[in-house]
């Protein structure tokens, strides 16, 4: 006898719905080779059965369900063969039919009675690892050849069997294998498909009682099984439109997060749309030109208006974090004081008490021309495009063209020094020493109005196109109509000279030696606030969408809100600078204040902290001087110098834009 | 008041006023165009959506019918999470399969202030989570290579606060 003929127990219970024994010597005898053992009539394990047990894998449901429905037709061969390791094989395999089509469909596992100890009857005393098990459709599976082996395995297999009885009386328990799905415990099957069997009301109660047994820590095993199935990966498997209306309501920070989760979710967290909002929230109109440099133009495959968003942040880090480059350093004017600074379009002007302007490339730091002709110290001067105008000492307004460095006009009039202008279109509104401010036309030259009244000095203007507001050391803030020259308003109430203005068409703004800061509305001319809290002059202001920012001699800087009157911040501190706050700047994000003490410091809008120094000049506190400040969004221009020749007279510009790798900047 | 009955997918049928069911812009569009207001026998067919579906979405519309209309201004972009009601919250204490399938009715039944709010929920799930706990949170496989991972965290690494 080569093979013995060992059904599956199991397969036999699925069919007949119940557990059958097997006395141990049906095990212990098994019958000849009979393939027609498997399709006796009853499918109940005759005396040829072995006590084998086939244990089938959950995911194989569907071939079992096959091979058992074969099994039932009578279609299954079975052999079983014992091979080198004493595993019995059993390969089941379909019978050709005559008159139906040929189905191929084998199955073989392997059992193996490891145990010298069982106990009749009951087959949990039985180490029978099912090594391996396959069900597979395919043309002419061969079932194994019988060896020689075989024969001496299964007589092996025999003797265990025998030799057990002797010594059956005193059972010991083997030590159970670790169940490997390739490996797992004999009645599980049968288990299963009892459970299978069930109502829906007798699975819940199996259930309860199962889990009313379970180890608290089979239980949260039996959690972290189920938890996945009550996930959903809501990006990927939501439509479009309602996955993208949930990253809507991400943080960018987090949408930068969820691109890196997986491919699905990386599409939709780059979608444009979903970015031009985050830009919109962010304060970026528009996706910003593409610039020429080739070195920019990395990750192109990026929503331009995710690309607009990360350069912005990139940028915004550089101000706040990153190690600050070296400035570029543009030396002129001697030891002159350069008393005003105008920034745009990477054209710097610089003007000076040495008679001069200079016009230099921010981005290469060269001096392009130097503009010579004023016979006076320059103090005033306007930029807008390829215009310059600058007022001096010598009462004299004069016109240059950026590009040629050539004097288009000089405008005459004024009969004292000419202290402050204010640019808008092709007219300009100049203010003097001698108490009258003139309004020219800069494109020919002409001279259009003469606004007289104020009874000092006029030391600031603003003009909108449509009204013009003074502020002069008479004390007096003077709105004016130019076309016809009259004074709409005499804003009264500074106690003393009036040194800055800022106007929005609806607001004016005055800043005074009297410490105080007044609110005036220009159509009716009446006092809204006076902001009380500074200690000195204030020299400097800038005032946009109703929050001004006001520098003061006192060394403080402060940010109101001029609707309310109220003092949001005081950028103060022990990081404060040393002494008088000589001009400022802000944006949406940032406050930059430069000071006599040496320093250029960026603050934080909106929470009033002090971020860092940008400049921190080797003279400062022994005469280094920074005069003026501008910048724009990704650099900083500075006027620095000193009165007592500590500090050389220059230009420092510092550049916060993405690297010159083309790469967005990491911060640490 | 009137009462219009909603029957669900698996054939549950809810009474419900029509107070409530016209939170539901579809059936509101549905109950005007038909003129169905005063039938109180008709039943409308949900297809969509389940019994216990159903009944959550009925329970908020019920919580919520006083709420004031939401009104789309383009100027005012509600992308705020943190403004989700104490009711709200508790009622979307949910697993993830219920907040899906509400999302889906929600939408289907064009249920705004709903949609909205489980919307929210879903990126509260996702916000402040690293990539890896985010893949935790919903049973998402990692599909990048090595490679492709360590570009994608370049790529969107700028925004790492200080």
């Amino acid at each position: 006898m080569a093979k013995a003929c060992q059904p599956n127990e199991n397969l036999f219970d699925d069919i007949c719905g119940s557990k059958k024994e097997i006395s141990k010597q049906d095990c212990a005898s098994p019958s000849p080779t009979d393939t027609d053992c498997l399709i006796d009539s009853e499918r109940i394990p005759g005396p040829s059965q072995g006590p084998l047990e086939a244990v089938f894998f959950n995911e194989h449901e569907d071939n079992l369900e096959k091979a058992l429905f074969f099994n039932e037709l009578g279609l299954i061969e079975e052999n079983c063969e014992n091979d080198s390791n004493n595993e019995n094989w059993v390969d089941l395999k379909v019978k050709h039919v005559s008159g139906l089509p040929e189905i191929n469909l084998s199955a073989s596992f392997c059992t193996t009675p490891k145990s010298s100890l069982y106990k009749r009857h009951d087959f949990s005393y039985f180490d029978r690892s099912v090594k391996k098990r396959k069900l597979e459709c395919n043309n002419g599976c061969p079932n194994k050849k019988s060896t020689s082996e075989d024969k001496d395995s299964t007589s092996d297999y025999n003797n265990t069997q025998n030799s057990s009885k002797g010594i059956g009386a005193t059972p010991q328990r083997c030590w159970p294998t670790i169940p490997t799905k390739d490996n797992p415990p004999p009645e599980l099957s049968n288990w299963l498909s009892q459970f299978v069997r069930w109502s829906n009301a007798e699975r819940l109660m199996a259930l309860n009682e199962l889990i009313a047994r379970c180890e608290p820590t089979q239980v949260r095993h039996m959690m972290q099984v189920i938890e996945p199935q009550f996930q959903r990966d809501f990006i990927s498997l939501l439509p479009k439109e309602l996955a993208l209306k949930v990253l809507s309501f991400l943080e960018p920070r987090d949408l930068l997060r969820a691109a890196q989760t997986c491919h699905s979710w990386r599409i939709l967290a780059d979608d444009n749309l979903l970015w031009k909002e985050k830009c919109k929230e962010a304060g970026i109109e528009e996706i910003p030109r593409r610039r020429s440099s080739p070195r920019t133009m990395v990750r192109t495959h990026l929503s331009p208006w995710k690309a607009a968003f990360m350069r912005q942040h990139a940028i915004e880090m550089n101000w706040r974090y990153k190690p600050i480059r070296t400035p570029k350093m543009l030396k002129g004017h001697d030891d002159h004081v350069i008393t005003c600074l105008q920034f745009s379009d990477n054209k710097i002007v610089s003007g000076s008490d040495d008679n001069t302007l200079k016009v230099w490339s921010a981005v290469t730091g060269k001096c392009l021309r130097t503009l010579v002709g004023h016979t006076g110290g320059v103090w005033s001067s306007q930029m807008s495009g390829n215009i310059i105008i600058s007022g001096s000492t010598d009462r004299t307004l004069k016109v240059w063209d950026a590009e040629s460095g050539v004097c288009r006009h000089t405008l005459f009039g004024h009969t004292s020094t000419v202290r402050c202008m204010h640019l808008h279109g092709m007219r300009v509104v100049s203010g003097s020493r001698d108490a009258t401010l003139r309004v020219w036309n800069i494109e020919t030259g002409q001279f259009l109005h003469v606004l007289v009244g104020h009874r000092a000095a006029v030391r600031c203007v603003q003009y909108d196109g449509r009204l013009v507001v003074s502020g002069a050391y008479d004390y007096m803030v003077k709105v004016w109509r130019p076309e016809t020259e009259e004074c709409l308003h005499t804003l009264e109430g500074h106690m003393n000279r009036v040194y800055s203005l800022q106007f929005d068409g609806i607001h004016v703004v005055s800043g005074s030696l009297d410490t105080s800061i007044r609110v005036w509305e220009v159509e009716t001319g009446e006092c809204k606030h006076t902001l009380m809290g500074h200690q000195s002059l204030t020299s400097g202001m800038e005032l946009r969408n109703n929050i001004l920012v006001s520098g003061n001699a006192d060394s403080t800087v402060k940010v109101w809100d001029i609707l309310t009157g109220q003092c949001l911040q005081t950028l103060s501190g022990p990081h404060k600078h040393q002494s008088a706050v000589t001009c400022l700047q802000f944006n949406s994000k940032f406050v930059i204040t430069s000071s006599d003490d040496g320093t250029v410091k960026l603050w934080d809008l909106k929470t009033g902290e002090f971020i860092r120094n940008l400049v921190a000049l080797d003279s400062g506190g022994s005469g280094g001087v920074v005069w003026r400040i501008k910048a724009n969004e990704t650099k900083l221009v500075c006027a620095v110098g000193s009165r007592n020749g500590t500090e050389e007279t220059k230009l420092l510009v510092l550049d916060f834009d993405m690297d010159s790798n083309g790469g967005i900047l990491i911060t640490r | 008041m009137p009462q219009i009955k909603l029957q669900s997918s698996d054939g549950e049928v809810f009474p419900i006023d029509v107070e409530i069911a016209k939170m539901s812009t579809t059936l509101k569009t549905m109950l005007e165009d038909l003129g169905m207001e005063d039938d109180d026998d008709e039943i409308v067919p949900l297809p969509n959506v389940n019994a216990a579906i159903l009944r959550k979405v009925l329970e908020w519309c019920t919580a919520h019918r006083h709420d004031p209309p939401i009104v789309d201004d383009p100027n005012i972009l509600d992308t705020r999470t943190n403004n989700i009601t104490c009711w709200d919250a508790e009622f979307l204490k949910v697993d993830q399969g219920t907040l899906f399938e509400l999302i889906l009715a929600a939408n289907y039944l064009d249920i705004r202030g709903l949609l909205d709010v489980a919307c929210k929920s879903v990126a509260t799930l996702i916000s402040g989570k690293t990539p890896e706990d985010i893949r935790k949170t919903f049973n998402i496989k990692n599909d990048f290579t090595p490679e492709e991972e360590e570009e994608i965290r370049k790529e969107n690494e700028c925004c790492a606060e200080k």
